[in-house]
Parts: structure tokens; sequence; C-alpha cells
């Protein structure tokens, strides 16, 4: 059985989140799709979220999951908006098993950089960390 | 003394309190060198030049710095973004553009290199404390006023090896 990993389950959540899909529904799993990344002028907002590490208890089928979330926006303020929304859609949410079994028992906003931009197209760009507490294994 | 549960009146050694915080911010502070000498840096062309180098690690107890220490040996100079707090303050990483290799730009996957040796590192944790404390030789109040040390448990334990 492999490792479960719930970056997609997380990704799921912050889509369907009424408020983030009010700003994007461009919430993309590791790298932007072909149409987020534009030149100035042309911003869009979207959210790129990269699993940056686990780490998974010793005696009991848990992990703790490391999530970045990218939130790239045409403005400082919008992406610190959206960043914001973001971290609404999955801070302090319990627990959760998805239909395909991936089961949650927490989620949290751990902090954030601040705001910054890309280096590639200049895009403002906040960053929110979300921290997962995760079975390692599918519930069925 | 014996409470009505039974229980030993706990008795808070607040000299050791100082101690016990320096203890913990070396400890804390070996983490953060550990991590980042375990760190597996990407050091593909252009990212070679400064990132592989540029890795440290700087501690503080409220204002005070207490630990420095960096790949190179340079000084450290603390990030204008980092803020520290009435405790301890440990802050770790790798220079730009470390953090475009850690988090992706929108042209560039990201490749995380410090979280994965962070998150691996973490549960070891106790054992870096651990250590800092036997450094620091923090020992409760009672074994104190027993002179049972960590140095003086070595010595006994040597001298009773030598006659056996």
């Amino acid at each position: 059985m492999s490792l479960v990993d719930p970056l997609g389950r997380i990704l799921t959540e912050i889509r369907d989140d009424p408020i983030v899909a009010a700003i994007t529904t461009r919430i993309r799993g590791g790298e932007p799709a072909p149409g987020d990344a534009l030149g100035a002028g042309s911003f869009v907002p979207f959210v790129v979220l990269t699993a940056l590490g686990h780490s998974r208890l010793k005696r009991c089928p848990i992990q703790e999951v490391r999530i970045l979330a990218s939130c790239y926006a045409a403005t400082h303020q919008a992406a610190a908006a959206l960043a914001g929304a973001v971290s609404d859609s999955v801070h302090a949410k319990g627990h959760r098993i998805s239909g395909s079994g991936v089961a949650i028992f927490g989620s949290f906003d751990d902090g954030s950089e601040g705001g910054t931009k890309d280096p590639d197209t200049s895009q403002p760009r906040s960053n929110v960390i979300i921290s997962v507490s995760a079975s390692t294994e599918l519930l069925t | 003394m014996a409470g009505a549960s039974g229980a030993r009146r706990i008795e808070l050694n607040r000299a050791a309190f100082d101690a016990i915080t320096l203890a913990v911010a070396d400890g804390a502070f070996e983490i953060a060198k550990a991590v980042i000498e375990g760190a597996q840096v990407p050091d593909a062309a252009p990212y070679a030049e400064g990132l592989v180098e540029g890795g440290a690690a700087i501690a503080y107890v409220g204002s005070k710095r207490v630990g420095m220490w960096s790949k190179t040996g340079a000084a450290v100079k603390k990030p204008k973004a980092a803020k520290l707090s009435k405790g301890i303050t440990v802050i770790g990483g790798y220079g730009f553009p470390g953090r475009f290799k850690e988090g992706g730009t929108v042209h560039m996957t990201a490749e995380p290199f410090l979280t994965p040796e962070l998150m691996a590192t973490l549960p070891d944790a106790e054992g870096f404390i651990k250590a800092a404390c036997i450094r620091h030789k923090v020992v409760g109040l009672a074994r104190a006023a027993r002179g049972d040390t960590y140095a003086a448990s070595k010595a006994r334990a040597a001298a009773k090896a030598a006659t056996s």
C-alpha cells in the first residue's frame, strides 16, 4: 500500500470553497496550467499547491504534510486577499474523509512568507503554508 | 511533602529557568544546523553558486543572539522580515535564490530541499534538546541537591565499572 498524498483532497477543498471560487477556480497542483502565467497587464489570479515534505509518526499510520500554496493575483492586495481566502478554506478544519478514502484529521494555516513577486513574470504572489494531519493509508 | 492525593509537592526550580532556556535554544540551534547540513541542495547550474554555500542559522533568546553559524563561516545577519519573540527564536535557511527552488516559480516547478530535511529531522528534536541539556548540566532541584549531575553520574558509573 502506498503512502497517501492528501494534496489532491486539499486542492479540491480550496477549489470548492465559495470565497476562493469567487476569486478564481484556477487551483493547480505542482505547477501552473497553460494560460495561468501571463505577462504584465494580463495577470490572472491562480493558486499553485506544492507538497513541501512530510513526516510520519513512528507508531501509528499518521503523517503531517506541509503544503505550500502560492497565491498569484494582479496586485499585491489581491494576492494577499486570495491567500487569506485560501487560508480560511482550510484553517482549523477538522476530521473529514473523502469519497476515495483519504482521511484528514485536521488542517491549519501554518504561517506565511508575506508578499513577493515572481522572478520571471513579476506577478504579485503571496504564500500560505498549510499543515495537514492525515492518515498514511486509504480508509475503505 | 505529600498532598491530599499523596503526590509530592512540586517546587519550581526558578534558578534553573535561564539555564533551561539556554539549553533549549542551544538544542533548537543544533536542529537548525543539522537541517541545513543535511539538506540535499540542488546544485545544477545556474543555482550552484551562492545557493550551495549559503546555508546559515542564527538563534536568539529574546533580543540577545545566542548562536550563529554558516556553512562558509561568514557572519550571519538576521533577516529583516524575521520577528523576534520574547522566548526562543531560531532562524535557519539558504539565501537567494533558495526560496525559488523551494517554492517554485510560474516557469519552474518547485524542488523542495529544505522542508523535507526539516520534516525528517523534527521527530528527533527531543534528542537534540536532551543533548543540549546534558551539555548545560541542567538537572532537577532534588538531583542537584544530592550532587547528582550528569558528570557526577558518569564519574560514579566509571568508578563502579572500575571496581567490578
